[in-house]
C-alpha cells in the first residue's frame, strides 16, 4: 500500500442515493462508525427520475422500510406535495400510498438528516478501487490517495458502473444528466470475480410548466385526507398541488413510428434489457400497436420550479423528434421541453452471487445494494440499502444477520427473489410477487416488522415506545370487542360486517369511548377482524410450507455429485446455492421431480 | 426405499414363470460396461460398440454357469434418453425361469444391483420422465386385472388426465395473471379482464374439475372406504351389532332367524385409541337354512358380499348348540380357505351368565372357540371399542392392494380436485359479489397449488414413499 491519508471506520457505504443513505443511516444509528461517500455531496438522496414515491407494493415497501427505522417515510411526508391512497376502493391489502416529492426539498430534507445522524460521516470522494485481503473487504480507495479502510463495505453504484446516456444517435458517458459516470468500480469488482452484465432504464422528458396549457389537460388532485407513510408522523399538514392528466395521440404515434430507426433500442445501438412494465413509449407504440392513445401524468417536480415531470412517455429518441412529439399532446401544443428524455445502460451484478444478507458471497464483508442488483426504483434500493447496512453491522458486532420471511415482508420476498431467481429484466416489486399478500399490508408493516427493529436496536427508543402504546391500544380493543355482546352477539361479529363501523359500535356501546383507542388502532381492528377468515387460510398455509421451505442445504453440499440431478438443475443450483429447499423451490426451471431428489439426498 | 441413483439396478420386467419372451432391464451410469461384458452382437460389431442412439442388437449372452450362449435381443439406450433418463438395456429371450435367472445372477456378478420395489419408475419419475400420474399408472399396468382396468391405466400413462389438467391449469393461470394485473397496475387505463369474463371462465374450469372429479370417483373400485362385512348363522345378532355401530336403527332386528333378508350398508367413521377410519359397515343376510349343503352356503355367502369385503367379521353367538356349532365351524372354514381375511367374534356375550351352563361352550368345543375370539355385546356395549379398534388395526396391517386399482391416484385426485373446486366456488363467488379482487386471487392460488400436487408439482415425501413403496420391481 502506498503512503497517503487513511481513514478508519466500521462501515463505508459507497454512493448517497436511495440505497446507499439507508445503508449507511441504519449501520450508524446501530451503533457502527460509517462513511457515506459520493462523487457529489449535493446530489445526495437525488431523485433521478420520476418525482413520486411509493405505488402499488412499493407503498407497502415504504412502510416497512419506516418500521425498522428507515428514513424514506419520514422525509416523504415531510416534502410530499401530491398524497393518494392508491387502490382505495379495493381491499385492505391493495391500499397503497404514494406521494409525489418536492424531488429538491426531497434530497436536502435526506442530506439533512445524514448529516445529523451521529456515527455518520458524508464524504464527496471519487471511488476508484476496493481493497481486499484474503477474501474478505478491508476498504475502499479514492482518488487523492486515500483510503477508507474498513470492516464492511456496502456498494450502491446506482445506474453510475460504465454508465452510458443515449439520446437518439447521440451517446454521452454519465449515469444521470449532468453528472460523470463511475469506471474504476467495474474493473475492481470484476478483478475480484464478480460477473457483471448490462441493464438499461429511460427517463422521459421534463416540460416548462409556464409553457404548458393545464386548462386543456384533467387534473388530479391529491386526496382530501392524505395518509402519511412514517408511522411517525402524525399528519400530512402540508398543501396540495394538482397533478394533470393526458394522452398520446395518433399523430403522435405516427411520427415515432416514422423514426424508430432512430431510437437506441431499435436501431441496436442499446442491446441491454429493459424492464417490460415501465416501456418507453417507443416500446408502447411497437407493442401495443392497436392503442391509439397512451396515459400521461403530468407531474410537478416541486414548489419552487416549474418543470414538469412527462409521466408515461419515457425515451431516446433524438433531441428533434422529442420536440416534435411533445408538441403533439394536448395541453402541450406550445411546451419547452427542459431536459430531453434519454435511456441510460449501466453494469448490474446478477443478485444471485449475494448470499441473503446482500452479501457477496466473493467477497466477505462487501454488500450490494441497489440497481446494482439489478433492481430499479427508488423503494426497492432503499429497502436494500437499510437491510445491508443493518447487515453490515449485525456482521461487525458478531450478531445473526436480518433475513426476512417472503411471509413477513416484502423485503423479504424481494431479496429471496433477488438472490435465489435472479433477473432477467430490472426487477421492480408487484404485489402478485408474494404469495401472503393479505398479511403484507401498509396498514401493519408496523406490527409485521417493528419488534424486529427494536430487538436489533436500529428503531429509536422513541418508535418503539409509540409502537408499544399502540399495540396496548389494539390490546384493549381486541378485549373489549371479544368481551362485550349487543342482541347475543360480541361486537367483533359486529364488527366483521362489512357495513358495520366504529361509530355504530359506539352508538350501541358507548363505554367503548373510555378505551381512547386512536383512530389507526380501530382502523386496524378492523381490517383484521373483517380479514380475519383469509388471515388464518394464508397463516395455516405458511405454516404447511414451513415443513419443505426450512429444510436447510447445507453449506459444503455438493450439487454436482447428485448425478441423479438434471444436468441443468445440477448446474443452476451449484450456481445459485439455495440455503433451504424452499429457496430451490423457487429457482426458475427447477422442476418439483428435482426438489424430491434433493429432498431425498438431504435426508 | 433407500434412494442411491448412481448405481446400475437390474431385474426382470416380465411376469414371472415360463412363457415366450421375458424381460430383464438394467439400467444405470455402469449399464455399458456391464452389458459389454455379457453380451456379444450377432453382427454389426461397429454399431454395437458405438451405439448414441437407442438400437436393437440381435446376439448372445455369454452366462458361464450355462455352458452355451444364450441367444438374446438387446434393446439399448445408451444415453440418458431413456425411460429412466439413466443409460438402459433390456435383455429379451425365452422367459425360462433358470435362463433367466442365470442371466441375472451373471449380471449382478458383473456389479448390477437387484433392483428393489419399484425402483425403475422411481428412477422415471426423478428424471423428470413421468410426472406422478403416470408413474402411478405404471403400476395400474402392472397390477390390472381385467381389460377395462389395463384401458383406463394405459390412457392415464399416456397422460390423457395430464393434458387435460395442464391445460385447464394454463387457464387458469391465465385468469390468475389478468387479475393480478388489474391489482398492481392500478393507474393504467386498461381493463384487464372483466368480471364477467372471470366468471365465465372460473365456470368452465369448474365443470372441467367436476368431470375430472366424477372420474376419480368412479376409479375407486369399492367407494374406497373399506368394507367391513358383518357375516355368520342366522340370529348370530349382526344385526344387533349393526346397529350398535352405526348408531341408528337402520337395521330391522327381531329375533327371528332370517329378517335380514338383502343386505344393509352404512359409512361408519370408527374411531379406536389415536385412530380414525372411514368404513362401509355391511351387514349380511345370515347363512340360514341349516339344512342346505355346506357348498351351497359357501356360494350363499358369497352372494352375500362376504367376497367383496376388506374385513370379514365373523360372528358367533355365545348361544350355540352342537349342531349349530359344527355348521358355524364348516362355514367359517370356507372363508377361510378362500383366503378372506377374517376377524373372529363372540357375540351376545351379555347372555353369558345365562347360558354359563351351555354344555358346548363347557366343553370348547374344539379348536373354533379359543380365548382369543373377542367377545362383545351390541345390548350392552361390552367389547364394541375394543372390536372397533381391532378392526382399524386389522384393515391398517392388511392394507390389501388387490382391487385398487389406481386408487392411490384416485384418491389424491379426488382429495385435491374437491379443494380445488371448492376454492374456485369461492373464487366464483367472490367475484360475482365483487368483494375485492384480490380475495378471488387468493382462492385462484389456492386451487392452482391444489392442481400442482394432482401434477407432481408439490412433492411431499409422503406423497412419494406411499406411491414407490406400491411399485414392484422391473417397471
Amino acid at each position: 500500500m502506498s503512503s497517503g491519508f487513511s481513514y478508519d471506520f466500521d462501515v463505508v457505504v459507497v454512493g448517497a442515493g436511495h440505497a446507499g443513505t439507508e445503508a449507511a443511516l441504519a449501520a450508524a444509528r446501530m451503533g457502527a462508525r460509517t462513511a457515506l461517500l459520493t462523487m457529489n455531496c449535493d446530489t445526495v438522496g437525488q431523485m433521478s427520475c420520476n418525482p413520486a414515491i411509493g405505488g402499488v407494493a412499493k407503498g407497502q415497501i415504504v412502510r416497512e422500510i419506516d418500521a425498522l427505522g428507515g428514513e424514506m417515510g419520514r422525509v416523504i411526508d415531510a416534502t410530499g406535495i401530491h398524497f393518494r391512497m392508491l387502490n382505495s376502493g379495493k381491499g385492505p391489502a391493495m391500499h397503497s400510498p404514494r406521494a409525489q416529492a418536492d424531488k429538491k426539498a426531497y434530497q436536502f430534507e435526506m442530506k439533512h438528516r445524514v448529516e445529523l445522524q451521529e456515527n455518520l460521516s458524508l464524504r464527496q470522494e471519487t471511488v476508484e478501487a476496493i481493497e481486499t485481503e484474503h477474501g474478505k473487504v478491508t476498504g475502499i480507495r479514492v482518488s487523492g490517495d486515500a483510503v477508507y479502510r474498513a470492516g464492511a463495505v456496502v456498494l450502491t453504484t446506482g445506474t453510475f458502473l460504465k454508465a452510458i446516456m443515449h439520446t437518439g444517435e447521440a451517446k454521452a458517458e454519465g449515469g444521470r444528466a449532468g453528472d460523470k459516470a463511475a469506471h474504476g468500480v467495474s474493473g475492481s469488482l470484476k478483478a475480484l470475480g464478480i460477473e457483471l452484465r448490462r441493464f438499461k432504464t429511460g427517463t422521459p422528458a421534463r416540460l416548462n410548466g409556464r409553457t404548458i396549457d393545464f386548462s386543456r389537460c384533467e387534473p388530479q388532485p391529491g386526496d382530501q385526507n392524505p395518509q402519511p407513510f412514517s408511522y411517525m408522523t402524525d399528519r400530512i399538514a402540508q398543501t396540495q398541488i394538482s397533478c394533470y392528466l393526458t394522452s398520446t395521440t395518433p399523430e403522435m404515434h405516427r411520427i415515432i413510428r416514422a423514426n424508430l430507426h432512430r431510437a437506441p433500442m431499435y436501431s441496436g445501438q442499446i442491446q441491454s434489457t429493459g424492464p417490460r412494465y415501465c416501456p418507453s413509449i417507443e416500446d408502447k407504440v411497437v407493442r401495443f400497436a392497436e392503442k391509439e392513445t397512451h396515459q400521461i401524468f403530468l407531474e410537478p417536480e416541486g414548489r419552487n420550479t416549474q418543470e414538469v415531470y412527462c409521466n408515461g412517455i419515457s425515451t431516446s429518441l433524438p433531441r428533434d423528434v422529442q420536440d416534435q412529439i411533445i408538441r403533439l399532446i394536448p395541453g402541450c401544443e406550445r411546451a419547452e421541453i427542459t431536459r430531453y428524455g434519454y435511456a441510460v445502460e449501466y453494469d448490474f451484478a446478477p443478485p444471485t452471487q449475494l448470499h441473503p444478507t446482500l452479501e457477496t458471497r466473493a467477497v466477505e464483508g462487501l454488500y450490494f445494494a441497489g440497481q446494482i442488483n439489478g433492481t430499479t426504483g427508488y423503494e426497492e434500493a432503499a429497502g436494500q440499502g437499510l437491510l445491508a447496512g443493518i447487515n453490515a453491522a449485525l456482521k461487525l458486532q458478531s450478531r445473526g444477520p436480518l433475513v426476512l420471511d417472503r411471509s413477513n415482508a416484502y423485503l423479504g420476498v424481494l431479496i429471496d427473489d433477488l438472490v435465489t431467481k435472479g433477473v432477467d429484466e430490472p426487477y421492480r416489486m408487484f404485489t402478485s410477487r408474494a404469495e401472503y399478500r393479505l398479511l403484507l399490508r401498509q396498514d401493519n408493516a408496523d406490527r409485521r416488522l417493528t419488534p424486529l427493529g427494536i430487538q436489533l436496536g436500529c428503531v429509536t427508543a422513541e418508535r418503539a415506545e409509540r409502537f408499544r402504546e399502540y399495540e396496548r391500544e389494539i390490546q384493549r380493543g381486541q378485549e373489549a370487542l371479544l368481551k362485550y355482546r349487543s342482541q347475543g352477539q360480541s361486537l367483533e361479529e359486529w364488527l366483521r360486517r362489512p357495513h358495520e363501523g366504529w361509530e355504530q359500535l359506539y352508538t350501541i356501546f358507548p363505554q367503548l369511548e373510555e378505551l381512547k383507542l386512536s383512530e389507526r388502532a380501530r382502523e386496524q381492528l378492523k381490517i383484521e377482524t373483517q380479514y380475519a377468515g383469509y388471515i388464518r387460510r394464508q397463516e395455516s398455509e405458511i405454516a404447511r410450507l414451513q415443513k419443505v421451505e426450512s429444510v436447510r442445504i447445507p453449506d459444503t453440499f455438493d450439487f454436482l455429485k447428485v448425478t441423479q440431478l438434471r444436468h441443468e438443475a445440477r448446474e443452476k443450483l451449484t450456481r445459485l446455492r439455495p440455503t433451504t429447499v424452499g429457496q430451490a423451490s423457487r429457482v426458475s426451471g427447477i422442476t418439483p421431480a428435482d426438489i424430491a431428489v434433493l429432498m431425498f439426498y438431504l435426508n | 426405499m433407500p434412494l442411491v441413483l448412481d448405481d446400475t439396478i437390474a431385474a426382470p420386467a416380465s411376469p414371472p414363470g415360463a412363457a415366450e419372451r421375458g424381460i430383464i432391464r438394467i439400467s444405470g451410469p455402469q449399464m455399458l460396461s456391464i452389458v459389454r461384458s455379457v453380451f456379444r452382437p450377432g453382427s454389426g460389431f461397429e454399431q454395437w460398440m458405438n451405439a448414441r442412439v437407442p438400437s436393437r442388437f440381435p446376439g448372445v449372452a455369454d452366462i458361464p454357469s450355462l455352458g452355451v450362449p444364450l441367444p438374446v435381443q438387446l434393446m439399448l439406450w445408451p444415453t440418458r434418453h431413456s425411460f429412466t433418463g439413466q443409460p438402459m438395456a433390456e435383455f429379451h429371450c425365452l422367459s425360462s425361469p433358470p435362463l433367466m435367472d442365470a442371466l441375472l445372477e451373471r449380471l449382478f456378478e458383473c456389479d448390477a444391483r437387484p433392483a428393489q420395489r419399484g425402483e425403475f419408475t422411481m428412477r422415471a419419475f426423478l428424471a423428470g420422465r413421468i410426472d406422478l400420474l403416470q408413474a402411478e399408472a405404471v403400476l395400474g399396468v402392472i397390477e390390472a386385472t381385467d381389460h377395462e382396468e389395463l384401458q383406463q391405466a394405459l390412457t392415464q400413462l399416456g397422460g390423457a388426465i395430464t393434458s387435460r389438467l395442464v391445460s385447464l391449469r394454463a387457464d387458469l393461470i391465465a385468469v390468475l395473471g389478468d387479475l393480478e394485473a388489474g391489482l398492481d397496475f392500478v393507474e393504467e387505463d386498461i381493463e384487464f379482464i372483466t368480471r364477467e369474463e372471470i366468471v365465465r371462465r372460473l365456470n368452465i374450469a369448474r365443470q372441467t374439475l367436476h368431470s375430472l372429479l366424477a372420474d376419480a370417483e368412479q376409479r375407486l373400485p369399492s367407494g374406497w372406504k373399506r368394507r367391513v362385512v358383518l357375516a355368520g348363522l342366522p340370529n348370530a345378532g349382526k344385526s344387533t351389532l349393526f346397529n350398535r355401530m352405526v348408531g341408528s336403527h337402520k337395521a330391522i332386528v327381531s329375533p327371528i332367524p332370517g329378517t335380514t333378508r338383502d343386505y344393509l350398508s352404512a359409512c361408519v367413521s370408527l374411531v379406536g385409541g389415536s385412530q380414525e377410519l372411514e368404513i362401509e359397515l355391511i351387514d349380511t343376510a345370515g347363512c340360514e337354512d341349516a339344512a342346505d349343503l355346506i357348498m351351497d352356503r359357501a356360494q350363499q355367502i358369497r352372494g352375500q358380499q362376504v367376497n367383496s369385503g376388506d374385513l370379514i367379521v365373523w360372528c358367533r353367538s355365545l348361544q350355540l348348540n352342537s349342531q349349530e356349532l359344527a355348521e358355524d365351524e364348516q362355514l367359517r372354514r370356507s372363508i377361510e380357505t378362500r383366503g378372506l381375511p377374517l376377524l373372529h367374534i363372540t357375540t351376545q356375550c351379555d347372555l353369558a351368565t345365562k347360558t354359563a351352563a351351555h354344555p358346548n361352550h363347557r366343553t370348547g368345543s374344539g379348536d373354533t372357540i379359543t380365548q382369543s375370539d373377542l367377545a362383545v355385546s351390541a345390548m350392552t356395549g361390552e367389547g364394541i371399542d375394543l372390536l372397533r379398534q381391532t378392526i382399524i388395526g386389522r384393515l391398517i396391517e392388511q392394507k390389501s392392494a388387490r382391487g385398487e386399482l389406481l386408487a392411490t391416484t384416485a384418491v389424491r385426485c379426488r382429495d385435491s380436485l374437491t379443494r380445488a373446486i371448492s376454492a374456485i366456488e369461492s373464487a366464483i363467488m367472490s367475484a360475482s359479489a365483487g368483494s375485492g379482487d384480490e380475495l378471488t386471487a387468493m382462492d385462484l392460488r389456492e386451487s392452482l397449488h391444489e392442481l400442482g400436487v394432482i401434477l407432481g408439482d408439490v412433492c411431499t415425501d409422503d406423497i412419494l414413499d406411499h406411491i414407490f413403496s406400491r411399485f414392484c420391481i422391473g417397471k
